[in-house]
């Protein structure tokens, strides 16, 4: 911890990027005591209200307040990013032990798995696996971790390799330890660095990602205020109500960019050799 | 003075780091006789090889701050524009570095590598070919036609570095600046390669800076011998002068360092310590916090080069 | 090299196998009768044992699979259950178009993106690095769908000097292919930076200057082409990852390409389209991950020893 607060005063991008990540998160906590109204309250205003400073964002074409929608459009894009990790950690990570901790066929088989998902687009493979489990934003979620473990199970397999051979990991072999205890116990905790930083580097991707398919149609439905699916609107309208279009976008690149900061300045503090893609 | 060929005069390197100025190289002067072998010895890290480096004007990061003059054939190298420093690189000074695999560009074949130097005098591709395979003859590489056409991971280190030999010999330099040339070799090529180094340096009259850490090396083919010690040159003379008479107490615990295999005493001497990193200079002797005669001027004045015989100098208060 | 460039083959040849089995595999993995999610409820129950048949769903999975792939080898992808024509004909008019927009794209990202690369690593700790790096970190988070949003609304809507959408003349081709590369710029720049300091730190470029070449020559034939090494891998690489793009902007522009097929069939479970494309992407992407191995492997005789040299 005193080394985190020593180096955010020390590397430029970890600090601002960590303010940013904090910002989002509070409107997200409170966006009940931010939004004067909540995201599906309609009419509030005439529809296509421009911005003004009852109404900062404007208003849409069912004259509901666009400051609240994208307020509330922050929970999702977290919920999102969050739920996405786990899955994907879980997946990852235990894959990436097995691989490397048994290795054999065990690892060609799923080393070749992995490889096949990391190489595809995640865009278009989460396309085919929405087909499969049908619309809707979990099946979103669902999808883009199915596609993305791969990156976490290539670095976690590799950890393991190193770390199976060391002293203390032989030491606690020599004491008839399980192989799960092994890995869980004393291979485990040394990768949990290494897994914050992959989470936190592959958080960006996954929000651009799922708003990407909510942009498309496949995920998020109306009225969700989900930032994709606000952008996605805003096209019918682009002509006569072009805040529609700027405000969700601001938004949404002020997230990524604040994840892409946060990320990369945890990397240099914690792991700086690992590569991201 | 006729017969020096490089004059290093107070030379000072400080490499610009995130606290100030780091002091790789402070006040070090000697020079180098024509057809002649100057070493400099010290432990890694000691500025041996910036010294090296700054000679050719070969640096990375373009962080450093240089004090002092070279003069190479009476012209100051640290005065002259990049343009002529061009023409004296390779053509009057060569340089062979540490590693020979990391120096080789790996997608090049080797001997259009040598060619490339050629070219840079006129010569054509057909001759400049004629001139590789006649200098892998030189430096003893087997089978030269097909050499040539080896691409640097194809051969071994001790061929890369004769390679390196002969691409740095290729264009008639009167010094040759060798860094470590020897230090990733296997200990009975070094033998060949150095032998080989210095036989061609003999043949073109080459005088040679020769860079190492390795004493075996330095009794064999050196004239004269410089020790360095955390950026300053300590102690410089005639080989033998130094071998049978170190003065300097760091020479002295180097030397007696070595394992002398005649006297098997069985146990290997060691300095205590470790080389300071200097980041501010202090008028202090640099050697005094390992030094077993250290007293109160040692810790508060630098001490000055001073000649004990007239050609033996060296830089102590208790000498 | 030769051992090297076969066993790659075999492993893309194995790797588009697994591929296919996947893509086939779609239908049957769904929950539900697969006519039930193809058809209405209205639809009786003999047309859909008609479409069973027609469709072979009355066979085993395995022999479905040798006729699926039989019917492939000979371009035929089946029928788009919505509009009932070949898929093949609908791809024959779409993959082009797709085609067009990733490769334009992907050449205006390299020619802008590679010397931009150069000077920042050449002029490393200058204004300029610094601004572009920074410039460059913002844009990698900056969405190619929002870019195309913001595009369309200053050139289109505002300043009305560039069509909305479609894809019918040159001038269609600026905003689709400005808002695609955006971001590839970014990172490209970033990449190539990378690189190219990488390689003016190699040892071989000392010794370059040390034998007496000029600055210039030392950059063009030292640095420039071990750089260049990289920027082709990078070129491979970046295309299946440029179309996953397109999808989004044809959709976008309403371009008639092959994305927005894609997504149009997700969206009405229009299951032969889906497979043509996501079979079509994959093989794409294999077939450039493939390219992108050998053309290392010639390039970077290191790599080709290492790696021909494993088995």
């Amino acid at each position: 911890m005193k080394k985190f607060l020593y180096n955010l005063r020390h590397n430029r991008n970890l600090a601002i990027g960590t303010v940013m990540v904090l910002i989002v998160i509070l409107v997200a906590i409170f966006a009940d005591q931010i939004a004067p109204y909540a995201f599906d309250d309609s009419y509030v205003a005439p529809k296509f209200t421009k911005p003004c400073s009852d109404f900062p964002f404007g208003t849409d074409d069912f004259g509901r307040d666009m400051f609240s929608r994208v307020v509330y459009g922050s929970r999702i894009s977290l919920r999102v990013a969050l739920l996405a990790a786990i899955i994907e950690i879980c997946l990852g990570v235990s894959i990436g032990l097995l691989a490397g901790y048994y290795g054999g066929n065990l690892d060609r088989v799923l080393s070749f798995i992995g490889d096949l998902t990391w190489s595809m687009p995640p865009i278009i493979m989460s396309m085919a696996v929405i087909t499969v489990l049908g619309k809707g934003l979990t099946n979103v979620i669902i999808a883009i971790a199915v596609v993305s473990w791969a990156s976490y199970a290539r670095t976690v397999r590799a950890k393991t390799q190193s770390l199976k051979n060391m002293a203390f990991v032989e030491t606690g072999a020599a004491f008839n330890e399980t192989d799960f205890s092994l890995m869980v116990r004393y291979i485990l905790p040394n990768i949990v660095p290494t897994i914050i930083v992959l989470a936190s580097l592959s958080i960006p991707s996954t929000i651009m990602n799922t708003t990407a398919l909510s942009f498309l149609g496949l995920g998020s439905m109306p009225p969700s205020p989900d930032w994709g699916l606000l952008l996605s609107n805003s096209m019918s309208y682009i002509s006569i109500a072009p805040w529609l279009a700027i405000f969700p976008g601001v938004a949404l690149v002020f997230t990524v960019f604040a994840f892409n900061l946060f990320g990369e300045g945890l990397r240099d503090l914690l792991d700086p050799r690992l590569q991201s893609r | 003075m006729e017969d020096t060929i490089l004059r290093v005069e107070h030379l000072s390197v400080d490499y610009k780091i995130k606290a100030g100025y780091l002091s790789a190289v402070n006040d070090v002067s000697f020079s180098i006789d024509r057809g002649k072998v100057l070493a400099l010895v010290g432990e890694s890290g000691c500025g041996k090889s910036t010294v090296a480096h700054t000679i050719m004007r070969l640096s990375i990061d373009h962080n450093e701050r240089i004090g002092g003059n070279i003069f190479f054939e009476g012209q100051d190298l640290t005065k002259i524009s990049e343009a002529e420093m061009e023409k004296v690189r390779g053509k009057h000074i060569g340089m062979i570095f540490q590693n020979p695999l990391d120096s080789l560009n790996p997608v090049y074949r080797s001997g259009s590598q040598v060619a490339e130097a050629l070219r840079l005098d006129g010569l054509s591709k057909h001759e400049a070919r004629e001139r590789v395979i006649q200098l892998y003859r030189d430096v003893q590489i087997p089978n030269p036609e097909e050499r040539i056409e080896a691409f640097p991971h194809e051969l071994s280190g001790g061929m890369r570095q004769r390679v390196m030999i002969a691409m740095m010999l290729a264009r008639h330099p009167q010094l040759l600046i060798a860094d470590e040339p020897t230090t990733a070799l296997d200990v009975t090529v070094e033998a060949q390669v150095l032998n080989i180094m210095k036989e061609m340096c003999d043949k073109e009259g080459a005088s040679v800076l020769l860079i190492t850490h390795n004493f075996g090396i330095v009794a064999e083919i050196a004239d004269r011998i410089g020790i360095m010690y955390a950026g300053e040159l300590v102690e410089e003379g005639e080989v033998h002068e130094i071998f049978r008479n170190p003065v300097h107490p760091y020479s002295q615990a180097l030397l007696a360092a070595l394992p002398k295999i005649k006297k098997s005493e069985g146990t290997i001497q060691t300095i205590e310590g470790t080389v300071p990193r200097i980041l501010e200079k202090k008028p202090e002797c640099r050697f005094a916090n390992r030094c077993p005669y250290a007293d109160e001027t040692c810790r508060f004045s630098s001490p000055e080069a001073k000649f004990i015989a007239p050609d033996h100098m060296v830089r102590c208060h208790k000498r | 090299m030769r051992d090297y460039v076969i066993k790659r083959i075999s492993q893309g040849i194995l790797l588009v196998i697994v591929v296919s089995i996947l893509v086939f595999a779609m239908l049957d993995l769904m929950p539900g009768d697969p006519i039930n999610i193809m058809t209405d409820r209205k639809v009786s129950e003999e047309v859909k044992e008609q479409l069973r048949i027609e469709y072979h769903l009355n066979l085993p999975l395995h022999q479905r699979y040798v006729i699926w792939v039989k019917d492939m080898l000979h371009g035929n992808f089946g029928k788009s259950i919505k509009s009932k024509l070949p898929v093949m004909d609908m791809m024959k008019a779409r993959l082009p178009v797709t085609l067009k927009l990733t490769l334009t794209a992907l050449l205006v990202e390299l020619v802008i993106a590679v010397p931009i690369g150069l000077l920042a690593a050449y002029k490393k700790d200058s204004i300029f690095d610094r601004i572009v790096m920074d410039v460059s970190l913002f844009f990698t988070a900056v969405p190619s769908y929002w870019i195309a949003v913001v595009f369309m609304l200053l050139f289109a809507v505002k300043l009305r000097v560039l069509p909305l959408s479609g894809f019918s003349t040159p001038l269609h081709y600026v905003l689709p292919v400005a808002s695609l590369v955006v971001s590839g710029i970014a990172s490209t720049i970033r990449m190539t930076k990378t690189e190219v300091l990488d390689v003016l730190r190699e040892k071989y470029v000392l010794t370059a200057y040390a034998k007496g070449l000029k600055k210039k020559s030392v950059l063009v034939k030292h640095v420039l082409r071990n750089a260049l090494i990289l920027v082709t891998i990078m070129f491979f690489m970046s295309v299946p990852w440029v179309i996953s793009g397109a999808v989004i902007i044809e959709n976008i522009f309403t371009i008639p390409g092959m994305g927005q097929m894609l997504t149009s069939g997700i969206l009405n479970q229009d299951f032969p389209i889906v497979q043509a494309c996501v079979f079509i992407l994959a093989i794409l992407t294999v077939v450039c991950n493939l390219i992108c191995d050998i053309i290392t492997a010639v390039l970077d005789p290191r790599i080709r020893i290492s790696l021909g040299g494993e088995n």
